[in-house]
This record gives structure tokens, sequence and C-alpha cells, in this order.
């Protein structure tokens, strides 16, 4: 479903050239749920980007669902996030002034879907949050947050999930809670999740680590069939 | 996301941060505070004095002494007349005017005194409520006609006909009371006047009739003020075609009759009611040059105060933006987004903008009736249309450079954004 070949980005501050991702090859199937790893500065963050399109390489290969993604303007970009792509950050990312369902709604507003309202009161359910949905962001916890966040993500159907560090800014026993509801997502929908963390013990949750250096893929383990 | 919710989504916005939109919408609210009271003001003048000049009728000229040498006579009046002298008059009549104190038993009113002759009725189309106006069987007798208000200062609602009335030391036997021209009479004497000049104290020219008692001009100069000079002569030409040459004839016959040649300067001044009509526009136009730029320099500051609070708003919204970018809007959400923004705040500011400057025209109105020269104010359906697209205009202008800085952003920088 994701073909990456040879994927370069180079940002240039000013006359320097500084080089993010130096060529680099991955191919993600429906229904798998991977783990990117690596450092700071590793590559790991713009890989994300460029598979969220919200960056384009500067040079390689990157097919969504067939769809050369490197060569569509800004309009079709912002498209193919609002309908493939689900993003779940560290910091949660919500809407300060909104509820909880006018959050989850979000995505559904710039499809331009009707009775968008009971699809994300059913987004929410689906996260367990049925009972908050009125509530602003400041009301909630940061699992709470981040449970919107998911349900945010998964409320246009996409093809992929990805999450940047999605337990960063939790504790332990909501992260548990967190990564239980990825690994339900996967195991019973079958939804596509890419995972993109530094702890192993939340890449302990996949089926495949994909660990990065240097804007190069370096290393790859399948943990569990 | 259509319209409505992005209006809702706006007025959110803007009652997050009350005062700053506040601060920031003033100087729209002034700009159209202004214009509005300005335009309603301004609308009501005309249409008064619209309806004034149209009932006293287009054919109407005014003769009136002026200059050094200001004088007319009772005789240059009848010379007007002569229709081998100006052809195209159909009526003169000639008023002399002056204020006497009017007294009936222990009531006493300052009222402005007009000796007119039968035909003064007609041209000035003044009606009479009760009784009968001056004819010519009344040549120097002792008789008046009371203007409405004279005639209930002095006599309460109750008829005045055959009462007597004392005028400077003189008594006068009622015949009759003027038809009221009501309220709204009451003139900016000021304004749609002809050029005050040399006339004499008192000129009858534009005063309302309600205010005035009216005598045979005969009795007026021979008993109650002689010596004094006809202070106006109104002559009604025969069509409104007439008019042009009507005013040449009776300058041409004026100059002859007071022996001025040559480049002398005339001792009288022939106007029309086209020229007072004028006039009167002329001077509404300059103050409504003058308030107008004023009211533009506001909106202008305005306009800029708008797009100062949108700047810093899509700084401070940077995250929101991303957010919105990351889920799939496309720049021309955001676009949309802010301009609403900006077009709502300054509709915001405009609609306050409306009831001030509506509050505003109302106490003016107020004020001027209150000192006695009433003066209505109009709230037309298109003072409204105007403000509110004047506004919402405002608001898209200076709005759509902050919003395309925030169509522009890159999602990743915009998330990133502390």
């Amino acid at each position: 479903m994701i073909r990456m070949e040879g994927i370069c980005k180079i940002y240039k501050l000013g006359s320097i050239e500084v080089p993010a991702l130096q060529g680099v090859s991955l191919d993600i199937e429906r229904g798998e749920m991977i783990a990117v790893m690596g450092p700071s500065g590793s590559g790991k963050s713009t890989l994300m980007n460029i598979i969220g399109c919200l960056d384009q390489p500067t040079s390689g290969v990157y097919e969504l669902d067939g769809i050369d993604v490197g060569r569509l303007n800004d309009n079709h970009l912002a498209e193919i996030r609002n309908k493939k792509i689900g993003f779940v950050f560290q910091s949660y990312n919500l809407l300060s002034r909104t509820s909880a369902l006018a959050n989850v709604e979000l995505p559904l507003i710039y499809s331009r879907v009707r009775n968008g309202r009971q699809r994300a009161r059913e987004a929410l359910e689906r996260v367990g949050l049925a009972e908050r949905m009125r509530h602003k962001p400041n009301e909630l916890s940061g699992g709470e947050q981040q449970r919107v966040a998911i349900a945010r993500a998964l409320i246009n159907a996409p093809s992929i999930i990805l999450a940047d560090e999605p337990t960063g800014n939790l504790d332990s026993r909501t992260s548990k809670e967190i990564m239980d509801l990825f690994t339900q997502l996967n195991r019973d929908e079958g939804m596509t999740i890419v995972l993109i963390t530094h702890e192993s013990e939340i890449a302990d949750y996949t089926r495949r680590v994909i660990n990065m250096r240097d804007g190069l893929i370096t290393r790859e383990e399948v943990l569990r069939q | 996301m259509n319209l409505i919710e992005s209006v809702v989504i706006a007025f959110r916005g803007i009652s997050a941060n009350r005062l700053r939109s506040f601060l920031t919408m003033l100087g729209i609210v002034i700009g159209i505070g202004a214009v509005i009271s300005l335009m309603s003001v301004g609308r009501g003048v005309e249409v008064e004095i619209t309806a004034r000049l149209e009932g006293l009728g287009t054919n109407l000229i005014f003769v009136r002494p002026a200059g050094r040498a200001a004088a007319l006579t009772i005789q240059d009046a009848e010379a007007i007349a002569d229709p081998a002298n100006v052809p195209s008059a159909a009526l003169v009549a000639p008023e002399i005017s002056t204020f006497f104190d009017v007294v009936a038993g222990p009531k006493s009113v300052n009222a402005q005194i007009l000796g007119v002759t039968p035909a003064y009725a007609e041209v000035r189309n003044i009606g009479v409520a009760e009784g009968e106006f001056i004819t010519p069987q009344d040549e120097r007798s002792m008789v008046a006609l009371l203007g409405a208000n004279v005639a209930e200062a002095l006599f309460y609602g109750d008829s005045p006909i055959g009462e007597w009335v004392k005028i400077n030391q003189h008594n006068f036997r009622v015949i009759g009371v003027l038809e009221s021209r009501g309220g709204m009479d009451g003139p900016p004497r000021e304004m749609n006047g002809p050029p005050r000049g040399m006339a004499g104290p008192g000129d009858g020219m534009m005063a309302g009739p309600d205010d005035a008692v009216m005598v045979p001009i005969t009795t007026a100069m021979y008993q109650l003020i002689p010596q004094r000079p006809v202070s106006l002569i109104s002559v009604q030409a025969i069509d409104a075609n007439e008019v042009g040459p009507a005013i040449e004839q009776i300058t041409t016959l004026l100059r002859q009759r007071h022996r001025i040649t040559g480049d002398d300067e005339d001792s009288f001044i022939v106007i029309d009611m086209g020229d007072i009509l004028e006039m009167a526009t002329e001077i509404t136009a300059i103050l409504t040059i003058f308030l107008g730029s004023i009211a533009g320099i506001a909106l202008l500051v305005g306009g800029i105060g708008v797009m100062n609070i949108m700047l810093v708003s899509v700084t401070e919204r940077t995250r929101e933006i991303g957010i919105r970018k990351a889920v799939g809007a496309k720049r021309r959400d955001i676009l949309m987004q802010f301009l609403i923004e900006s077009a709502t705040l300054s509709l915001s500011g405009g609609l306050i903008g409306l009831l001030l400057g509506w509050g505003l025209s109302r106490l003016i109105s107020g004020i001027a009736m209150s000192a006695g020269h009433p003066l209505p104010t109009v709230m037309a359906p298109d003072i409204v249309i105007l403000a509110v697209s004047v506004t919402i205009g405002i608001g898209l202008f200076f709005g759509i450079y902050p919003a395309m800085r925030a169509a522009r952003l890159n999602p990743i920088d915009a998330l990133r954004y502390e």
C-alpha cells in the first residue's frame, strides 16, 4: 500500500544543505502495524511528514495506494491527508476552544460530509469516550485527549494512521491503554498503523520495527508473526 | 466548511477576546457612526428643503434689496406687476416686514409682522384656516391675520376672529387665522434662504407663516412702520419656462427705474427657486464632503486596525492552522476562514456603528427640535445596506493579506509552532 524508493529529503537553511533523508526505501502492507525507531535527528520525523503528505521528498518515489504523491500539488496533498491519512501527535494537537465532538468532526468539515456529527459520535464511542463528547480538551486528561485525537484520525476511515510519539506525554498506565487501543484497531479492524517512537516498550507492541539513523534505515526486524 | 459555520466560528473567536475585538472595531464603529448620522441628517435636510421649495412652486422669483444703495419701493413692485414691463410675470406680491409684540388682553408674543398684498397668499401658497385673507377692500384698514402659533399663544384655541389685538399701540381686528404648515415647516433658515446680505431686519422670505402676523401692506406702510422700504417682492412667473425671461425683464426694469447704468452695482438681487435650491445643495455637499472625509479616515484607520488584529490572530493561531491543514484543510479553506472572520469582525463594528449613528442622528434631530429648528432625519434602507456592504468590504480588503499569510503557512512549521 505504501511504496517508497530512494526517498531523499534535503532542507536548505540559507546556503547550507541539510540532508534529512538519504535514500530510504520502504514498503508497508495493508493491515500492518509497524514502528519506526531512532534517536532525534535520525530523520524519522521527516519520514513521517513525507508518509503523511505534509511534505514532499526532494527525490525518490513515494506511492500511496498507487498514487504517485511526489507529483501532487498542495490541494491534492490536502485532499489525501484528509481522506487517506489519520494523524496522532505527541501533543494531541486538538483545537482548544472546541468540544471533543467538534474536534473529531473537523476532517469531515473539510471533506464536506453531511451529518458528520453522527459519525463523530460513533468514532468517540469506538475509542471509549462516549461520556465526554461535550468536553473541551482542557477538561480532559492526557489519555482522554489522545483518544479524541485517535477518534479524529479514524473518522474518515483512512488508509493509514500515523502516530508520532503518541505516548510521549502520557504516564505508563495510560500509555498502555493507548497502545492497547492501537493494537485493537489493528487487530480487529485491520487498520494500518505506523508508530514513530524512541521507546522500545512501545515498539514491542508492533510486529515490525524499523531503525533509523542519519537519514537511513539501518536495521529492520520482524518481531512476531 | 459552509458559510454559517464559519461565521459562528468567527463569532466565537471575536467573543473569546471581547475587549480586544471591541477596540479593534472602534475605528469602524466611529467611521460608520459618522457616515450614518451624516447621511441621515443630510438626507433629512434635503427632503425638507425639497418639500418646502416644491410647496412654494418652482415658478417663484424673489427680488430683494441689496448692495450699498439698497432700496425697493411699492412702486417698483407695481412696475413689475405691469405686463407692459414684465410680460413673463403672472403675480407680484411685495412685502414689508418687521418684528413687534402682539398683545391680546394680558398675553403678548413677539411676532414677525408682514405687510402683504392680496396676491401674497397665492404667490406664496399660504392657506387660510379660518376667516379670510386680505382683500383689496382692506387697504389701509386695521385688520390682521394671525399665524397658527400666534393664534394659539394668544387665544388658546378659541376662535380669534373678530377679536382685537394690539400691535405697536395700534388696534387691529383679527379677520383670519393662517393654515398651519406644521412643526416641520420650521426653517433651517440659514440653510435654504438666499443670502441675507443687506436685507433689513426681519425679512420674511422663508420664515414660517405659523409665527407671523399679516396685515395689509398699505396699513403697514402708512400706520405701522412708515418709511420702511419693501423688504421682498415675490414674483410668480407665468410658468417654469418663463422664469429666466422674467428675471431678465425684472433686472432691466429695476436698473432703469433705479438709474443704474453700465457696471454700476445693482441695488437689488433677483433670484429664483433654482438658485436657492442650488445654494442649499452646495452647502449640503460641502458639509457632506467635509464630514465624509473624516468618516473615511476613521474607516481607513479602522480597517488597518482590523488588519493588525488579524495578523496577530494568525500568528496566535498558527498551531490551529497547522492542525486544520494536517486534517485536510486546503489553502482556500484557511483563506476563507480568516476572510470571513475579518469580515465578521468589521461587520460587527459596522452594526454597532449603525446603532451609534442612528442614535446620533436622533440626538441631533432632538437638539435641533428643542432649539426651534426641527430637522427630521431619514434612516433609509439604502443607507443601512451601504453601511453593511462597506464594512464587509473593509473586512475583506484589510483581511486579505493576513488571510493569505495564514493560507500559505507550511503545515509542518505551523504544527511545530509554540
